[in-house]
């Protein structure tokens, strides 16, 4: 079994979800359950911290797709906090900076949602 | 660059001492420190910008270009100035050109290969040969001054750029490289997702788990979030998975008439807005279909808007697609014959069981009846149908024979004989008219069961002494009494078959089976029995083998009865259970 966590502090009509260890088409579906958790308390302003993340695979980016455009149709979106340089590059390589606002730190995150 | 300066003194004899020389050698310094920049850059653009801005700037250069070609390639247009900007990156076929610097102006009229430089007005052209051709051309407009390019100018140009065609090289490799390197991480990343969803895939066997896991993979792989998978079940294609808003409302009309139309399709394919076979799929806002191959046949197809950052689809993400869409329908296919199986396994179990329950409610053995011989045989079907008959000892006087077949197999009937047989078995304590017995199990059936379900039954009750027999039969086959061969009595009174009608009164019939005389009491197992050709073996073969075994016992009698079956059937398996009971009074 994958060493998987997902946390989530909220703050009003936003959530900061903190991801720990492997992130792999194994432990996606939690991922997922989680985001799906958010969209249905109308929590529309998420900000995924990474801090913690060891490693993500397409799988796991493959969960951010799937609400994107829900949440940004109800006028939230996802933002990304904390990527660690292994973490970065395999965002950057399936080309996901130029569709998702990812941030050095949560709190610019937190900035720029207002929350 | 050596020649040029070798030959600089020579060339410039006439200038020696004068201030002409000092600038001149004050540019060339320059020129080389340029040139020293220009080779410790791998920046194409920026080793690009100085070839055309240095010269342009000091020879007053209205503008100018570069064309770099690779092996086999058209020459593309790297950088550019005076010229409209939007020329940029677009290719050019130029053959035939000198391989050293030319004027325009210079060049025949008549001749077209310059065509390209003249029509841009540029004046000076430089190739410069790598290995087996021209790798780069710059070209330079003329003058602002109006001034003619002098000789000297002209090769001064050219080792400049000769010079720069190092540089211009391993950036170019460099970038190559990088692109190589970059082609080679998203080809490892598909190796993961491809490993990664195999992994979890050999553990699924839900099929929307499986399709969950697929649509990860898609998504995070190709960026795509709009897609539907539509598989084909119990011969009818249906939407299996659904994502994004485009294909909120694909219906299922859609889904069957895209289906048929792709049916000769065995690869993935782009959709573009001019293709008119493929109209109606591409205004839905589908843009790569994939066909999902099973047993050389389309078991399913996934039909895909485009990528979330509006990027084309590669040949690379369609090979990806390809290998993903197989082994999905891999695991599709291995998931619907493990649940295929265990249904299976499920199915013999309840038959095993029900079977188990079958032969527990029948007799073990038969009672015997005083002044009487009585055999009964039931051969259950391979699928457990509902025969059932019994032997009751009331007193020893008085025994109730009862033989029925309920309708459907399996489970259900078996536990609605075990039903009836509960119920005969507790009314006959009771001392009742056999009629009040067959009213009230006719109850008991019409309350536990719903009105496709049914029973044949017929019950007697038989005085072992005198023989008298009081009977009901509820639309069951009618058993016969044989006198030395002849039909004496058959035994239809009685009413409707148990469970269809509630509250029912049933009629009794009398009749006595003298000595020497037999009674056969079978099931339509018997008389529906088939052969190869869909014949039945009828009523009609059952009485005359009665005619014609006068003298024989019930044992005799049953095993003739059965073997003349056997031989009529052959080997087709009967679907139905055989029961038989015959008996006679000595």
């Amino acid at each position: 079994m994958s060493n998987f966590e997902v946390q989530r502090h909220d703050f009003r009509e936003g959530a900061v979800v903190y991801l720990h260890g492997f992130l792999d088409a194994h432990t996606a579906p939690r991922f997922e359950e989680a985001l799906v958790n958010l969209i249905h308390e109308n929590r529309y302003k998420i900000i995924v911290n990474m801090r913690s993340l060891d490693y993500i695979s397409s799988a796991g980016l493959g969960v951010f797709m799937g609400f994107i455009e829900e949440i940004r149709d109800k006028g939230g979106d996802i933002k990304l906090s904390n990527l660690s340089t292994k973490v970065y590059k395999v965002f950057d390589l399936l080309g996901f900076p130029a569709l998702y606002d990812i941030c050095e730190e949560e709190g610019q995150a937190r900035e720029k949602f207002n929350l | 660059m050596t020649d040029y300066l070798n030959n600089f003194r020579d060339r410039h004899r006439d200038e020696l001492n004068t201030t002409q020389l000092d600038q001149r050698l004050i540019e060339l310094s320059a020129l080389f420190e340029i040139s020293q920049t220009l080779n410790a850059s791998l920046n194409l653009p920026s080793i690009l910008n100085t070839i055309l801005l240095v010269p342009m700037g000091r020879m007053m250069l209205s503008r100018g270009i570069i064309l770099v070609s690779q092996p086999n390639q058209p020459f593309i247009i790297e950088s550019l100035r005076g010229l409209p900007s939007d020329l940029a990156g677009s290719p050019v076929e130029l053959s035939g050109l000198p391989d050293s610097p030319f004027l325009i102006s210079e060049y025949g009229a008549t001749d077209n290969r310059p065509k390209f430089f003249s029509e841009k007005r540029l004046e000076l052209v430089l190739p410069v040969r790598s290995g087996r051709g021209i790798r780069v051309i710059v070209a330079f407009g003329p003058k602002l001054t109006g001034g003619k390019f002098s000789p000297d100018e002209i090769e001064f140009l050219h080792s400049l750029v000769n010079i720069a065609l190092q540089a211009i090289e391993n950036a170019l490799t460099l970038g190559e490289l990088s692109q190589v390197n970059e082609q080679l991480d998203h080809k490892v990343q598909e190796l993961n997702t491809l490993f990664e969803i195999g992994k979890e895939l050999n553990r699924l066997f839900e099929p929307a788990a499986i399709l969950r896991q697929f649509s990860f993979a898609l998504m995070g792989q190709l960026m795509v979030n709009q897609f539907v998978v539509l598989l084909r079940e119990a011969d009818q294609w249906q939407v299996a998975f659904r994502k994004g808003q485009i294909f909120a409302a694909f219906s299922p009309d859609q889904c069957d008439r895209f289906c048929r139309l792709l049916s000769q399709e065995k690869h993935p394919f782009r959709l573009t807005p001019g293709d008119e076979s493929w109209q109606e799929i591409y205004n839905s806002g589908v843009r790569l279909i994939v066909p999902m191959e099973i047993q050389n046949a389309n078991g399913g197809y996934i039909l895909m808007a485009s990528k979330l950052n509006n990027n084309n689809f590669s040949e690379a993400n369609l090979s990806f697609i390809s290998t993903l869409a197989n082994m999905v329908m891999a695991a599709l296919e291995n998931a619907r014959l493990i649940k295929e199986e265990l249904e299976k396994q499920r199915l013999e179990e309840e038959i095993t069981l029900a079977a188990g329950i079958q032969s527990r409610l029948l007799p073990r053995e038969m009672p015997s009846i005083p002044g009487c011989l009585i055999h009964g045989v039931n051969i259950p079907s391979h699928q457990v149908g509902g025969d059932y008959y019994d032997i009751l000892k009331i007193s020893e006087e008085r025994y109730l024979l009862a033989i029925a077949d309920v309708s459907g197999k399996g489970m259900p009937a078996a536990l609605l004989m075990s039903n009836l047989q509960a119920g005969l078995h507790a009314l006959s304590t009771l001392n009742l008219e056999l009629a009040e017995i067959v009213f009230r199990l006719n109850n008991l059936i019409y309350k536990n069961t719903s009105t496709e379900k049914y029973i044949t039954a017929f019950f007697m009750l038989f005085e072992a002494s005198s023989g008298r027999i009081e009977y009901v039969n509820a639309g069951h086959n009618p058993p016969y009494i044989f006198s030395s061969g002849t039909l004496k009595e058959t035994l239809e009174t009685g009413g409707i078959i148990l469970g269809m009608m509630p509250d029912y009164r049933f009629e009794t019939g009398y009749c006595t089976l003298h000595q020497h005389e037999i009674l056969v009491m079978f099931t339509d197992g018997i008389t529906e029995a088939m052969d190869a050709d869909d014949h039945e073996f009828e009523e009609r073969r059952v009485l005359s083998i009665l005619q014609n075994n006068v003298s024989a016992t019930p044992v005799e009698l049953n095993q003739q009865l059965l073997g003349e079956l056997r031989a009529f059937t052959g080997d087709v398996a009967q679907s139905d259970d055989i029961t038989l009971v015959s008996m006679i009074k000595i």
